[in-house]
């Protein structure tokens, strides 16, 4: 089953979508019920990076000045009227009135904790073990 | 659990007040726990987000190692730096 790809500034400006979580069947309404097999269907951005690829996922492909070896997964939920992405595994999360909205600050807090975890400043809990994480995300 | 009555700032105002977390600003504001010279929690709080939605504030006390009451109590006065340290410990975030 193929679906057209669709600009995300599309859906991003459907009130429907945008503002109203539950209204994003509106934008998904070719999806199989979750659990069904899955059908891979990008949307994209502004830019042409795919931004959702499936209900409850979303990809960041690449950050504001850094490009990355491969995607980091994120999940994607509209909670009390707005956007959540969060990233799998690394304690940061983005949010706004869009899905696009909240993708870009995720993207954003990925350079920005990449960038505090370089700085020199010694480092303690989980922080050495995400910084590894992100070095190997990270293309240098 | 959200905060419907607390705004980002208020947010803000507690964790450089009780917890000395000094916050930059850039497109968010980020800043860093800091203890015995290690930088422990790194919470982000959105620029221009007024209110505090339900996602946003359980991010946020995630990024804190805090639960949503936890943090609650960090805005209401319970929970001081004292408290929140032990919190980390039991956590194993710090010994």
């Amino acid at each position: 089953m193929y679906f057209e790809r669709q600009s995300a500034s599309a859906y991003a400006s459907d009130s429907s979508y945008s503002k109203q979580g539950p209204a994003i069947a509106s934008g998904w309404r070719n999806l199989p019920a979750v659990g069904a097999t899955a059908v891979h269907v990008p949307f994209l951005d502004d830019a042409q990076r795919v931004v959702v690829e499936r209900p409850g996922r979303l990809y960041v492909h690449a950050l504001p000045s850094y490009s990355l070896n491969r995607p980091i997964e994120a999940t994607l939920r509209f909670e009390d009227g707005e956007w959540i992405a969060e990233a799998l595994h690394i304690p940061v999360y983005g949010c706004g009135d869009t899905s696009v909205e909240a993708h870009d600050m995720l993207a954003r807090e990925l350079e920005s904790l990449w960038d505090d975890l370089n700085d020199g400043h010694a480092l303690g809990g989980d922080w050495v073990q995400t910084r590894r994480m992100l070095a190997r995300l990270i293309a240098h | 659990m959200g905060r419907e009555q607390s705004d980002t700032h208020e947010l803000r105002t507690r964790c450089e007040k009780k917890l000395n977390i000094e916050f930059r600003s850039g497109k968010e504001s980020n800043g860093c726990f800091v203890h015995a010279g290690r930088r422990i929690a790194r919470v982000t709080i959105p620029l221009g987000r007024k209110d505090l939605k339900v996602g946003t504030f359980g991010n946020m006390a995630k990024q804190l190692f805090l639960t949503n009451v936890q943090l609650n109590e960090l805005i209401d006065c319970p929970l001081g730096l004292t408290e929140y340290l032990d919190v980390l410990r039991k956590r194993g975030k710090i010994l």
